[in-house]
């Protein structure tokens, strides 16, 4: 494609910009049905209890995550973080304070720093500073692409001498992300063409039979499917699709949301399992039996945008459900917000920790949800989690939130900036909630559509 | 009192006795409350008069002929609960003190409260007079199991053997109008508080980690002032009596004040005489089963005092409980929660505990007209008929893994289950006689 079909294809994608995600084609095609345009709360839409959500709680949140984001969480990235002198970006600091602890940068970090600015840029803020921050973490980073197709070191000095061997998948598979985002905010095609590339070929050695990656879930599977591999190529995968629409890519969407909805769920439990055989049956060793619920909880969201893109509503009701149950079985009923990991599901035994990022993409989908079905269940979860998170997580004082720490938030991490996770649901959430309030707080109508039309 | 006086004195307090707990008192005082909270309507997916005939079909026409059958001691009185559950084929002819209280309550309930047939009360009777008999004379407490034809076949039982023969007689008493029988009742009662009070009152609380669970000397333990209230509440419902309000005053605090773990907002089993939280396994030890069952026991004391504060209070602990036991993966309700803070959970299923919930948001149905109660009186009711009663079984399973993949076959459970299906028979049909409305005993 050239450039300026490129540009063409770009904006006509992103006509109502604002949308993003997938949501374009939902946005420009909504038709509010007349149940729906009612303004009873309560009142029935097909098979969902609509409830028209409040304008002032929409605008409390909008300011909300508006003043999050620009007020608190970029010029701390601004101040702390993002590397003006040699491009990319120093996450290896004290929350509290800002202080450095390290210079050394991460493979993984660079690709989910140029998908923030690049999001940022393109649907937010058509601020040239940003697109600056993603551009020179881009130069950065592609100065150390290998040549070979395999995996880019995983850490690197601030001047950019490589500190180790090559890392795993999630360096490539956040640097597509963030050139594909990047390429349309520059308009710079090119960039486009790598990230595919770079899927493409990273595709290419997960499907080896003789894959490695190292985890303890996955300890002695020889080429292991991944839940957390299918979530990270499947968002890449929309991502790229909403752009321009390539048949390997779409292929490759095609196989995950497979691999997620049909061989990944247990159907004997109805939670996704971790890790599965190259042939994606079970390990019969039950101690590998693993439900990370924070990645399922993030995977599903995921694939309830990628059904929104594809505007298949039958995709989207059965990841909803999904979601839900994954987000119900994740609650910790004792302190609050969710758990992250059922390390064995049989014997109930949980991982404890509390990881904001879980508690996030919790908001993420169930905001989803929320704005698409407006049902009232849903927008309660809401509320009460984004109460939960606030409270935890965000503490008078400190430059960032806190990215993770013990089951209450009691003993936490200080030590990183998290910069992908966080202001991705401030972003998203800020998102979804200025298109509820352009739509009056009414559902999108997405799914209202299948018993109407 | 005579015995004629005090059938006067029930007379009066069980006015519209088909309410049972503290409601006999409430009919008069009963207003259906107004707006559309008010309508009960269907519950658990059913109408009332529905609901009603599935729990008169489980009580009538299956749990009480299968009784009659299979457990009921024809010959000796009394009850004999070891039995195949498929078959109905007595496995045992053992007879334990706590089965003999607690069949003589549901017994005594049924026919205060449901049916005054005669062959009930003779049932309670020969019981009554089979355990009577080994009444030990100092205040002990009952050999905990017996041959068929009496003989002791243990040495001294626990404290609940006491309990569970003072509940089924204060029944007893007001079936039959033999005041005496709620008078032995009552000291019983009060015989086993002392030895409770006492400062080197022993009790193992195996339910934790078996022998492995540490000594508490002198132990406060939930489950024994869940059953002295449950105790206490019902001899009030028909007796004042001052060393009984006493104790049911005792009760309620030593629960909501004191088990009640401030930390976590979870009841504690086990504490220190002093009712500090013991230094060890016991201050993370939450036995979620006792917590949901007492905490339905606080709500029906809260609805006999008509005491609107505790009755909250109460069920949003309830609530609370409930919350926290759920399996999500598999339904249904966890017993125990072996360490809070680890989150430790032993994943057996028990139908007495899914019952204690089902009655719970009964209570709560009735009286607030719940929406949270609602929906998980339909998730739970759906689940419990659904896993714990098997086609063709002469009883429900008492228990099991934590899917009931492999259930228990050999105890017919005669007490937490029938206690269920008449505690919420007499609630739906009072709700029915009501016209469907919220008592609005709580506006």
């Amino acid at each position: 494609m050239e450039r300026k079909q490129f540009l063409t294809a770009t904006a006509a994608a992103s006509a109502g910009a604002i949308a993003g995600f997938g949501l374009e084609r939902a946005e420009r095609g909504t038709v509010v049905s007349p149940q729906a345009a009612g303004d009873i709360p309560g009142e029935t839409i097909g098979e969902t209890n609509c409830e028209i959500i409040n304008k002032k709680v929409l605008e409390r949140y909008r300011k909300k995550y508006r003043d999050d984001l620009f007020r608190s969480f970029l010029p701390g990235m601004d101040s702390y973080v993002v590397d003006h002198t040699y491009g990319g970006f120093l996450c290896d600091l004290d929350i509290r304070t800002g202080k450095r602890n390290s210079t050394t940068k991460r493979a993984w970090y660079e690709g989910r720093g140029i998908w923030l600015y690049s999001f940022l840029y393109n649907n937010i803020e058509r601020d040239p500073h940003f697109l600056e921050i993603a551009g020179r973490s881009k130069e950065f980073i592609l100065k150390h692409r290998p040549a070979d197709g395999s995996f880019w070191a995983s850490s690197y000095s601030r001047e950019g001498e490589p500190l180790s061997g090559p890392g795993d998948i999630f360096g490539n598979l956040y640097i597509a992300e963030g050139l594909a985002e990047y390429a349309k905010a520059s308009g710079e095609d090119e960039y486009l063409e790598i990230a595919r590339q770079i899927t493409l070929d990273s595709m290419s050695s997960y499907d080896q039979p003789d894959y490695q990656y190292h985890s303890p879930s996955a300890s002695g599977i020889s080429g292991p499917r991944l839940l957390n591999h299918w979530m990270v190529f499947l968002f890449l995968a929309t991502r790229i699709l909403e752009q321009e629409k390539t048949h390997e890519i779409e292929q490759i969407a095609g196989r995950c949301v497979n691999a997620l909805m049909e061989d990944h769920m247990n159907p004997a439990y109805g939670l996704l399992n971790d890790v599965l055989n190259h042939d994606m049956s079970l390990p019969g060793n039950s101690d590998l039996q693993t439900a990370s619920v924070g990645l399922g909880i993030q995977a599903l969201w995921m694939v309830m945008y990628e059904a929104v893109r594809r505007q298949d509503r039958t995709l989207f009701r059965r990841s909803a459900d999904a979601f839900r149950r994954h987000v119900r079985v994740a609650e910790d009923p004792v302190y609050g917000g969710y758990l992250r990991s059922l390390s064995h599901v049989e014997k109930n035994k949980w991982t404890l920790d509390k990881s904001l990022g879980v508690q996030e993409e919790v908001l993420i989908g169930i905001l989803l949800l929320v704005e698409h079905t407006g049902k009232r269940g849903d927008m309660k979860r809401f509320l009460k989690t984004d109460a939960y998170v606030r409270e935890t997580f965000r503490r008078p004082g400190y430059k960032f939130w806190i990215a993770g720490g013990d089951r209450t938030v009691s003993r936490y991490r200080t030590s990183r900036a998290e910069h992908y996770h966080h202001p991705r649901h401030l972003m998203m959430n800020l998102l979804a909630v200025e298109r509820m309030i352009e739509r009056g707080g009414k559902p999108s109508g997405f799914l209202a559509e299948d018993t109407h039309g | 009192m005579k015995r004629k006086q005090f059938f006067a004195t029930i007379a009066a307090a069980s006015l519209g006795s088909v309410g049972g707990y503290g409601f006999g008192k409430l009919r008069a005082a009963d207003k259906p409350a107004t707006g559309g909270a008010a309508e009960i309507g269907l519950v658990g997916g059913l109408g009332l008069e529905e609901l009603r005939e599935t729990y008169r079909a489980d009580l009538f026409d299956n749990f009480l002929p299968n009784m009659d059958r299979s457990v009921i001691d024809h010959d000796y009185g009394g009850f004999m609960c070891s039995v195949d559950i498929r078959t109905g084929e007595t496995m045992s002819t053992d007879k334990r003190a706590w089965y003999e209280g607690r069949g003589m309550w549901t017994y005594g309930f049924l026919y205060n409260n449901l049916k005054q047939d005669p062959s009930y009360l003779e049932v309670i009777r020969n019981s009554k007079d089979f355990i009577l008999k080994h009444q030990p004379q100092d205040g002990e407490f009952w050999a905990g199991s017996f041959s068929r034809e009496g003989e002791a076949l243990s040495g001294p039982g626990d404290i609940y053997c006491n309990l569970f023969i003072a509940e089924g007689l204060a029944q007893y008493a007001i079936a039959s109008g033999e005041r005496d029988y709620l008078e032995r009742a009552k000291k019983i009662t009060l015989d086993s508080l002392a030895r409770y009070d006492s400062p080197d009152y022993d009790y193992h609380i195996s339910y934790l980690a078996g022998d492995a669970s540490p000594e508490i000397p002198g132990a406060r333990v939930l489950g024994h002032w869940m059953v002295f209230l449950i105790g206490a509440t019902q001899i009030l419902e028909h007796d004042s009596d001052p060393e009984i309000e006493r104790l049911a005053d005792r009760c309620v605090e030593a629960i909501m004040e004191h088990h009640l773990n401030p930390a976590y907002g979870l009841l504690n089993e086990g504490l220190n005489h002093d009712f500090t939280i013991p230094d060890n396994e016991f201050s993370q030890f939450a036995y979620m089963g006792h917590g949901i069952e007492t905490l339905w026991m606080v709500m029906y004391e809260a609805v006999r005092r008509q005491d609107r504060d505790l009755f909250r209070e109460s069920s949003d602990a309830f609530k609370r409980h409930v919350t926290v036991a759920q399996d999500a993966v598999y339904g249904g309700y966890f017993r125990s929660l072996d360490h809070v803070d680890d989150y430790t959970w032993k994943v057996d299923k028990v139908l007495w505990l899914q019952e204690e919930v089902l009655i719970g948001s009964m209570i709560l149905i009735e009286h607030m007209n719940d929406p949270w109660a609602r929906e998980r009186f339909a998730e739970t009711y759906s689940y419990v008929r659904k896993t714990f009663k098997r086609p063709g079984y002469k009883f429900w399973t008492s228990g099991g893994d934590r899917t009931l993949t492999e259930h228990n076959t050999g105890r017919a459970e005669h007490y937490h289950h029938p206690r269920h299906l008449m505690l919420n028979l007499t609630a739906v049909e009072r709700m029915i006689e009501r016209g469907g409305s919220v008592s609005g005993l709580f506006g």
